[in-house]
């Protein structure tokens, strides 16, 4: 899995990210090579069937190449800001969708050192917070995603999102207060 | 001031997650809000990365096309609006592209079917192997896959030198009648290339950089080509000459286009390649290979000629000074080193190696003259280093090829007629021919060249051998122009060949690398 932080950011794809800020399409098209796999990969987790996580990894990248010059006024890293596209994306693509099937669909990891039981109820246990975090209202979403999924720092979140630190903590505290609340409902 | 339970929570996430410490010691450190802590701590922890899930590699090649597709249409939207493209462009550009989405989605999913391993195996294939089809697929997903002109060029250079390569490897393998594949591969490459390089300038781009690559990089193959050429057996060799051809053309076609931005370079470029003709010949000359010193010099005047092109263009841009005098230096040194190749060969090679120092001293004496009216000669010698024995075997040659224009010119102006046949319209005399912008009559022409020519034999007697050249060379430039007057009698040789009982007239006509000029 990968790694928290994105200090990759600051190394050799900053200088394609500046190309790309540019208009340089080339630099873009490697921008898309490198972070592709994680684009949809989280997408997957969101929409939990391969052909819309690949629809929508799709829309991500042009709408990244078009707001691109947006861009440069954040200090996030890249691939935040294109998992802050993914969301709005995914947010829209609900929006109008009234099946909630995708929340039931199976994407959780399996622990391979564990029993056979035990994966059963790990798999389970990551099958309902999947759901339920799915269920939160958008911020509250977003900033658990990228902490908790995503592995980003809240340094990382907070310029992403456009806020200070201590709001991102407290957007994350509200976040798992309610996500207790809901799987104890759902527990009862 | 005491710690909010966020701080605390989100510091106690970050603990726990680094290894920092275990839950256990988080609420102990934070007894008053353990409570509160814990179960809100423990649901963080549980919250896990998704599955390593992986787009399919078809997916993502398709999307990545369609993705660049779609930028070049945003990009093609606004330039439509300007004024670089006509009406008719972008809609075929864009039905192209389009069909090449199809295309080389079904090239990744062949691959795909074949997996990677096979697609990395593939990369050593050479033709006639089973996976060589499957190489020069991933080579043009490659090229599909890249959108900047630059970039695609380099992509280019890249094929074209993998068909060298494959070249070399097939001479080693005993493969020689898949040679012609990867000929015509290289071609196609150098062809891309240059196409690419020129639709960047079509788009008023500078193209100096792509410009310098190819020319750079064609410089260099030519050196390549040479020495497969040297080991090629017989059957082969055609194909290496083709290869070497479309080189020369692709250096050529790049020289021309860096010397509009940048003539300097482009000389620096082109007198590199002189120089490695050269060095060629002079080991082609050392094995006693005449027939590849004899290709050597032919290579040798043609990038001459490059050379005389961006002189030119140097001088339309008003920087030729630096240009000439990068001449008059390296005109200087081929001139030695073509005096040593002449005295190694045997005699009949030597006419080959006269007629290159005397395309390298013209080179020579033009680049004097340019850098004299500037007073920017510096150190270069004003007259071309020949020695004396070679100086009067040039007179001879000259000498010899002015006659020979002179009887062609004779045949012309009487009326060109054979066995009943006319090859060439008699001429009156008082037809306007232009000569490096002086336009006098035929007659007058001729005359002058025949005083050129009484100069030259009079210089020659004299025993000034560079005078006696020069000046024949003058008298010969001027027959040569009345020849090519009508046209006709090379046009007619070179489309239809020698008619039976109809030859050119006796001992006259061009020697064979003039007609080949024309």
């Amino acid at each position: 899995m990968h790694e928290e932080g994105h200090a990759e950011t600051k190394g050799d794809d900053a200088l394609l990210i500046q190309r790309a800020i540019s208009r340089n399409a080339d630099a873009f098209g490697r921008l898309y090579d490198m972070y592709v796999d994680r684009v949809y990969r989280h997408l997957y987790y969101r929409v939990g069937n391969v052909a819309d996580a690949e629809d929508l990894t799709q829309q991500v990248f042009l709408k990244a190449w078009q707001a691109i010059d947006r861009y440069k006024k954040t200090a996030s890293p890249f691939v935040a800001w294109l998992m802050t596209i993914s969301h709005n994306l995914v947010v829209d693509f609900y929006r109008t969708k009234k099946d909630k099937t995708y929340l039931e669909a199976e994407v959780t990891a399996d622990d391979l050192a564990s029993s056979p039981e035990r994966i059963a109820e790990a798999r389970y246990v990551q099958q309902q917070l999947r759901r339920v975090t799915l269920q939160l209202p958008g911020e509250q979403q977003q900033v658990v995603l990228l902490r908790f999924v995503e592995g980003f720092r809240y340094a990382e979140i907070a310029a992403v999102l456009g806020k200070s630190e201590g709001a991102i903590r407290v957007i994350l505290h509200r976040a798992l207060v309610k996500l207790r609340h809901t799987l104890e409902k759902e527990r009862d | 001031m005491s710690m909010k339970i966020e701080d605390i929570l989100a510091e106690c996430i970050e603990d726990v997650k680094t290894g920092r410490c275990s839950v256990e010691d988080c609420l102990a450190k934070y007894p008053s809000v353990s409570k509160q802590l814990e179960p809100l701590l423990r649901l963080a922890l549980e919250i896990r990365e998704p599955p390593d899930v992986k787009p399919s590699t078809a997916f993502k090649v398709k999307a990545r096309v369609q993705l660049m597709e779609q930028i070049q249409a945003m990009r093609g939207v606004t330039k439509w609006r300007g004024f670089r493209y006509s009406g008719q462009r972008k809609p075929i550009l864009y039905k192209r592209r389009f069909n090449m989405v199809a295309i080389i989605v079904a090239i990744v999913l062949a691959v795909s079917a074949l997996g990677g391993g096979t697609v990395y195996a593939s990369q050593d294939s050479l033709p006639g192997d089973v996976l060589y089809p499957v190489k020069l697929g991933t080579e043009q997903v490659r090229l599909v896959l890249t959108t900047s002109d630059t970039a695609k060029v380099e992509l280019c250079l890249t094929f074209a030198n993998s068909r060298l390569e494959e070249m070399a490897a097939l001479v080693e393998k005993e493969k020689p009648e898949k040679i012609s594949i990867a000929v015509n591969g290289y071609e196609e490459a150098m062809a891309m290339a240059i196409e690419k390089m020129e639709q960047a300038s079509g788009k008023g781009l500078a193209i100096a950089d792509i410009s310098e690559l190819v020319a750079a990089a064609t410089s260099k193959h030519l050196s390549v080509l040479d020495k497969v050429g040297g080991i090629v057996p017989e059957e082969a060799k055609g194909a290496i000459a083709q290869a070497k051809g479309v080189s020369i053309n692709g250096l050529g076609n790049a020289l021309r286009a860096l010397a509009g931005e940048n003539p300097e370079r482009a000389m620096e470029i082109n007198l590199a390649a002189v120089e490695g003709g050269l060095n060629r010949a002079r080991a082609n000359a050392e094995d006693n290979d005449i027939e590849g010193l004899e290709d050597d010099l032919d290579d040798f005047e043609e990038l001459n000629k490059f050379g005389e092109e961006i002189s030119v263009i140097a001088r339309g841009l008003g920087k030729d000074t630096t240009v000439e005098q990068l001449v008059g230096k390296a005109t200087s040194i081929h001139l030695k080193v073509l005096a040593l190749v002449w005295e190694k060969v045997p005699d009949q090679a030597k006419p080959a190696i006269e007629r290159a120092i005397a395309t390298s001293a013209r080179g020579h004496e033009r680049a004097v003259t340019a850098l004299e009216g500037k007073g920017a000669l510096g150190d270069i010698p004003k007259e071309p280093p020949i020695p004396a024995g070679i100086q009067q075997e040039l007179a001879d040659t000259m000498l010899a090829w002015a006659e020979l224009q002179k009887q062609a010119t004779d045949f012309n102006l009487e009326g060109g007629i054979r066995n009943g046949i006319e090859i060439a319209p008699a001429l009156n005399g008082d037809e306007d021919v232009e000569i490096d912008g002086v336009v006098k009559t035929t007659a007058e022409w001729y005359d002058e060249a025949m005083d050129y020519l009484d100069e030259a034999l009079a210089a020659y007697e004299a025993g000034d051998y560079a005078e006696a050249k020069e000046k024949a060379e003058l008298a010969k430039d001027i027959f040569d122009a009345l020849n090519n007057l009508t046209g006709q009698t090379i046009g007619f040789w070179n489309l239809e060949g020698e008619p039976e009982g109809v030859g050119p007239p006796d001992d006259a006509g061009p020697p064979d690398d003039e007609g080949e000029e024309e």
